[in-house]
């Protein structure tokens, strides 16, 4: 097989129709605790999982900011996300790190359980309406359990109002 | 700025984070010899340093770095930068002479004994994640260094962290 043959074969498999329906049919998440508590984040907001960071303390910041990671040489913001939500404060060095078109922010993590596909019926809209919901981008039905999707987005909003405050 | 791309610190090694200070924000430095208490002492600036030619209110930059940081205290401070007052923003000037400094003595700021000067290229920076980069950096946190081995540096701006830190606190506790 030449090249352009190999290259129109793998036209061919990225238009077959089975493969669209499967992308469109599924979800892919990151699945990740904080101490007892299970969260997801859709996959592509994921960048990489790290273990044994160093977390360098900033002052002047909310407490649920932990503080910077050096990442590749780049200082990324460390969220307590468990802190925000259920103030219970993280002591752990693994680190999600957030996959952002313009920002370096990490979250402080227990330690990461599966990444998983879901399909589209086990993903549920939130309907609830108190304070942390907006947060949360969805749900998902995971070994019968009702797990929450991530936003990572707010989280910097939240960031961002907190400052400006 | 010393040449195009050289920036000429002093860098003060604390654990675990060392802190720069632009060297354009230090007059001179001295080796404290003699100290004696101030007679109206408030936190932060509560001795003088005695010098030939009288004294300096000293301020205690070791302790707001060790409060603001948290970083681990070095066993020795000796060391005082110099700063005159005209060298100081207006508004950190009326800060200081609002608690009973007189404009046109010099400050001495106590600071670890082993900091020692050292040069960065700008390349050496980065900049702070954007979302609270303007945060940080109007209360002094400029950006960081980071080293290929890990760890962390931060930049500071004296001036703004002075007035973020410790003035504005030190200006309402005297206002109330």
């Amino acid at each position: 097989m030449d090249n352009q043959e190999l290259l129109e074969r793998l036209h061919q498999r990225n238009d077959d129709p089975e493969k669209k329906k499967e992308h469109q049919e599924f979800r892919k998440y990151v699945v990740f605790n904080l101490n007892t508590f299970v969260f997801a984040i859709p996959a592509e907001d994921v960048r990489e999982i790290s273990f044994d960071n160093t977390i360098y303390y900033v002052p002047f910041l909310p407490p649920y900011i932990k503080g910077f990671a050096n990442r590749h040489g780049q200082p990324y913001t460390v969220f307590d996300v468990l802190l925000l939500f259920k103030n219970e404060s993280l002591d752990t060095g693994a680190l999600l790190i957030l996959n952002l078109p313009q920002d370096q922010a990490c979250l402080l993590i227990t330690d990461v359980d599966e990444i998983i596909k879901v399909p589209l019926e086990q993903v549920h809209s939130i309907s609830s309406e108190d304070e942390d919901s907006k947060y949360f981008l969805e749900s998902i039905t995971l070994n019968e359990q009702e797990v929450f999707v991530l936003n990572s987005h707010r989280l910097l909003e939240r960031l961002e109002m907190d400052l400006d405050r | 700025m010393i040449d195009n791309d050289r920036v000429q610190v002093l860098e003060i090694p604390y654990t675990p984070i060392p802190l720069l200070i632009n060297r354009f924000q230090c007059d001179s430095s001295v080796y404290i010899n003699r100290t004696k208490p101030r007679s109206e002492p408030i936190p932060w600036i509560s001795e003088e340093l005695v010098t030939q030619t009288g004294t300096i209110p000293l301020i205690h930059l070791d302790q707001v770095f060790q409060t603001l940081f948290l970083v681990e205290n070095t066993g020795a401070s000796h060391l005082a930068i110099l700063r005159n007052m005209h060298s100081f923003p207006l508004n950190v000037q009326s800060r200081f002479m609002e608690l009973g400094i007189e404009a046109t003595t010099p400050l001495g700021f106590r600071i670890p004994s082993g900091t020692k000067m050292v040069n960065y290229s700008v390349r050496d920076f980065s900049l702070l994640p954007r979302v609270l980069a303007p945060f940080a950096n109007q209360r002094g946190l400029l950006g960081a260094v980071l080293p290929g081995d890990g760890g962390m540096k931060f930049l500071i701006d004296m001036d703004l962290l002075l007035l973020a830190g410790i003035l504005e606190d030190l200006h309402e506790r005297t206002d109330s």
